[in-house]
């Protein structure tokens, strides 16, 4: 997820914006099962902790209300709408590469622009904590502290 | 069209919440961790009982990088190829950053750390020993089933037979590889013979050589060593994520200590501008 597969996500959608979603999702539901697999045949649609990222899927829906809502963005809207039947839906990289897409930009240019994007939030993490003590972060206690893996 | 989640994908999810809500505010490592009071843990090793002092920091990094605890001989070894791949010229892309960042008078940490994320290259650095090792490793498999080296050079060379474009063969600047040389010595001083990955490797540079004129990088050298070694792709580009390290710090401070903006600077009219001409901004 995030900005390192936004240039395949964007690769998706130039490739095959303009063939039928249910066609895809038809073809894949004869070979594969499991939500890996359908995330690595559909970019930019997938899970996020075991479940639809619901704030990517509002995002989505806040643009396609928009006037200037384009081909990539509808046509991954139509196939969110087959892939919802799986518990699969928009993830966030996908609908910026969708929306990437439809302005133009090169999908090298897009993993740029994902990435300016995403920086203010980073950002405003690095200034909350800039004048406090290294003590406020949080840090998870001995006892929630698991060594698992024994000497192999 | 209706199509409703199957019993299977309703019980994945659940599944997945439940291993999610078991790790809730946990850590769990399968790696190790510093427990106050009594120790220092890396892959069930006491690392201030066992490794500091005892074994050598390229050990503990091969370790860190892959689980396994290697020996002193292949750790020096990697030790060695580290030096042959990290070199303090400005030239060399991910050095620039440093020297420019040097230039810029940014700090140690964030030149170095920039210049390293720049060897993630798909053409040079560490990026490529994936699909060096992956090319060797494949090379090996075929050569097993019957296919020579000729014909596995033929393979890469395309139906047009233009020159093959092999990872770990051929260099973009220079011709050879001067670090070859250095490394067959380091490695027969440590007590290395030569595997069957490395054999191989050699038969493809000569074929290359023969056809092209052109030789094996220092890619294709460590992909094959490595490969003989018994380590994977991904175990070889976790072990190098630093590579370039030293030679980025070298090139900062060479700038950083020289006068301010001095890196190559330009004029305005070194740079020939080929795009379009000045033109007005559109109204819509």
């Amino acid at each position: 997820m995030g900005g390192g597969r936004i240039e395949s996500t964007m690769r998706f959608f130039r490739k095959h914006q303009k063939t039928s979603p249910q066609d895809l999702v038809v073809a894949m539901t004869k070979v594969e099962s499991g939500v890996q697999a359908w995330e690595e045949r559909f970019p930019g649609f997938g899970q996020e902790h075991g479940d639809v990222n619901c704030m990517a899927v509002k995002i989505a829906e806040l643009l396609l209300a928009c006037d200037g809502a384009g081909k990539g963005l509808l046509w991954g809207e139509a196939l969110a709408k087959l892939l919802r039947a799986h518990r699969i839906d928009w993830t966030l990289s996908g609908v910026a590469a969708a929306v990437f897409s439809d302005l133009g930009f090169h999908p090298r240019s897009g993993v740029c622009l994902f990435q300016l994007m995403s920086a203010p939030g980073a950002i405003a993490h690095g200034l909350e904590l800039a004048n406090k003590p290294i003590t406020a972060m949080p840090y998870v206690s001995d006892d929630d502290y698991v060594i698992e893996r024994e000497r192999g | 069209m209706i199509m409703l989640l199957s019993v299977s994908e309703d019980s994945a999810v659940t599944e997945r919440i439940r291993y999610l809500d078991a790790r809730r505010k946990k850590i769990i490592s399968r790696t190790g961790g510093w427990i106050p009071g009594k120790g220092v843990y890396s892959h069930g090793y006491s690392m201030l009982d066992e490794l500091v002092g005892e074994k050598s920091y390229f050990q503990i990094l091969v370790l860190n990088a892959t689980g396994k605890m290697v020996d002193r001989a292949l750790a020096d070894w990697v030790e060695a190829i580290y030096g042959c791949l990290s070199w303090p010229d400005p030239r060399i892309w991910c050095n620039q950053i440093g020297a420019l960042a040097g230039s810029a008078r940014t700090s140690v940490l964030t030149a170095t750390a920039m210049g390293s994320l720049a060897a993630d290259s798909r053409a040079y650095g560490v990026f490529p020993l994936v699909e060096g090792v992956e090319f060797i490793q494949g090379a090996l498999r075929k050569h097993k089933e019957g296919s020579s080296a000729q014909s596995i050079v033929a393979s890469a060379a395309g139906a047009r037979g233009g020159k093959p474009f092999i990872m770990g063969y051929i260099r973009p600047i220079a011709k050879g590889d001067e670090r070859l040389e250095v490394m067959e010595r380091v490695a027969s001083k440590l007590g290395f013979n030569e595997g069957e990955h490395l054999t191989l490797a050699y038969q493809i540079e000569r074929e290359l050589l023969d056809q092209y004129d052109e030789g094996m990088n220092i890619n294709g050298y460590m992909s094959a060593f490595l490969s003989d070694q018994g380590f994977t792709s991904d175990e070889v580009y976790n072990m190098f994520a630093m590579l370039v390290a030293s030679g980025v710090t070298a090139c900062y401070l060479d700038a950083y200590r020289q006068d301010r903006d001095g890196f190559v600077p330009l004029h305005c009219d070194d740079v020939e501008y080929v795009g379009v001409s000045e033109r007005p901004v559109p109204d819509a």
